[in-house]
């Protein structure tokens, strides 16, 4: 054989070898597998599925692998092919299992977000009741003192009015005893105040000195003196006609200043008291009888009126 | 040519022993129990059937196809449908378990939503 010949063979037995070869490689499952490698490393990359679904996407790049090492070993397509899209599926399934999963991780911590929520306005709602109670508490407290205080404030009117009532009767009672006192004294109301008259029959014939029959009078006004202090009095003393004007006129003044001395033995306030001598002045009647003469012998005390009003001679 | 008849004879050879090893593949009895099982599970599922029919009534064709291949002794079809099945299946199954996860999420946060706006709403007036 021509050497050239034999090398030609030889080469146009490596070109089909290389052709067959090249007839495997053209149908090379290059898409099915590059798809595959895309969807695998595209999980890979993904951080959800990487903490989420680890498992899964091993199993992915296994299958990956296993392609790669069967097409480089075997050259055959159609298991090629059947392992590339076992693996793009395990790259789908690790996608998928990664979202469930975090999508259950959120489910978690919304749910317990909700429970949170829940439980704050559950303690805002007892907070809320517990304030509204409290100030209810407050209201009724302060209800009650008002109450209280009102019921108080009745009572201290009532009291008032008791008290106004007792006086009003206390005063009542002082009008009667007065009335009873100023009958007792033998007193006359008149227009220069009230006016008791001691007669002759309770001094010495011509002395100035009080008998004894004029004690109980004298106690008498005394004591009617003492419940109104603030009640001035005039003590005049007048004579009947008979004797000189002298004689009549210190006559008369000392009688004044018996009765008054009498009133200031019996505690009554001696500057309370004005006394006077008149004399044989303002006589009450006739002279010229005996009994006339005798009511002209006298003493007049004239006690101030509830207003002061009190007029001398 | 004397010297190119012992290569064209190993060419044959060669892919004789290579069809041979084909024809020697064993029943994938183990591949066809798993893919049977996970279609099994994924189809008891209502929320598969509901999300992703496509992809279940794939997996389902696949695996009805393995079965005759089986019948048919062509195991490696066999093996190569069965096992597709079965990721397809899977497939099926997650994104289910997802679409699930994501209504009940979106469910969770409306009630959230739901309770803040009772929440205001009870507040306002009192305020």
């Amino acid at each position: 054989m021509h050497p050239i010949l034999r090398r030609t063979t030889a080469l146009a037995t490596s070109l089909i070898a290389a052709g067959l070869l090249a007839a495997c490689a053209s149908t090379a499952p290059s898409a099915a597998l590059e798809q595959a490698r895309t969807a695998v490393s595209r999980a890979g990359t993904d951080p959800a599925v990487a903490q989420y679904a680890p498992l899964e996407l091993k199993q992915a790049s296994d299958a990956l692998a296993r392609a790669d090492r069967f097409w480089a070993d075997k050259h055959d397509e159609a298991e090629t092919n059947h392992l590339a899209y076992i693996a793009a599926q395990r790259a789908e399934i690790a996608n998928n299992a990664a979202r469930a999963r975090m999508l259950d991780a959120s489910i978690q911590s919304a749910s317990s977000e909700a429970d949170r929520i829940r439980l704050q306005a559950r303690t805002r709602e007892a907070d809320e009741a517990r304030m509204r109670a409290d100030a209810q508490a407050r209201n009724a407290q302060i209800a009650q003192a008002q109450a209280m205080s009102a019921e108080q404030r009745a009572a201290q009117q009532q009291a008032q009015a008791n008290a106004a009532l007792a006086q009003a009767s206390a005063a009542q009672d002082r009008v009667r005893m007065l009335e009873a006192q100023l009958r007792e004294m033998e007193a006359q109301q008149t227009e220069r105040g009230l006016l008791v008259t001691l007669g002759d029959v309770l001094f010495a014939f011509n002395k100035a000195e009080l008998s004894a029959q004029a004690g109980p009078r004298l106690d008498k006004l005394a004591d009617f003196l003492k419940q109104f202090p603030e009640r001035k009095l005039l003590i005049e003393g007048y004579t009947d006609s008979v004797g000189s004007d002298v004689y009549n006129q210190e006559l008369s003044a000392r009688r004044a200043g018996a009765v008054r001395d009498a009133l200031v033995a019996r505690g009554v306030d001696t500057s309370r008291i004005t006394a006077r001598g008149y004399g044989k002045v303002y006589p009450v009647a006739d002279n010229a009888s005996p009994e006339g003469r005798a009511m002209n012998r006298r003493v007049e005390i004239v006690i101030a009126d509830d207003k002061g009003n009190l007029k001398g001679r | 040519m004397p010297s190119s008849a012992p290569f064209r004879l190993a060419i044959a050879v060669l892919a004789l022993g290579a069809l041979a090893a084909c024809s020697s593949t064993p029943p994938p009895t183990e591949q066809m129990a798993v893919s049977r099982t996970t279609l099994t599970r994924v189809s008891a599922a209502p929320s598969v059937t509901a999300t992703a029919p496509v992809e279940l009534q794939r997996a389902r064709d696949k695996l009805m196809a393995a079965e005759k291949a089986m019948g048919a002794q062509d195991y490696t079809a066999a093996r190569r449908l069965a096992a597709e099945a079965e990721v397809d299946a899977r497939v099926a199954e997650t994104r289910a378990d997802a679409e699930r996860n994501a209504a009940s999420l979106a469910q969770v946060q409306d009630g959230i939503r739901a309770l803040q706006e009772e929440i205001n709403r009870r507040a306002a007036p009192a305020r």
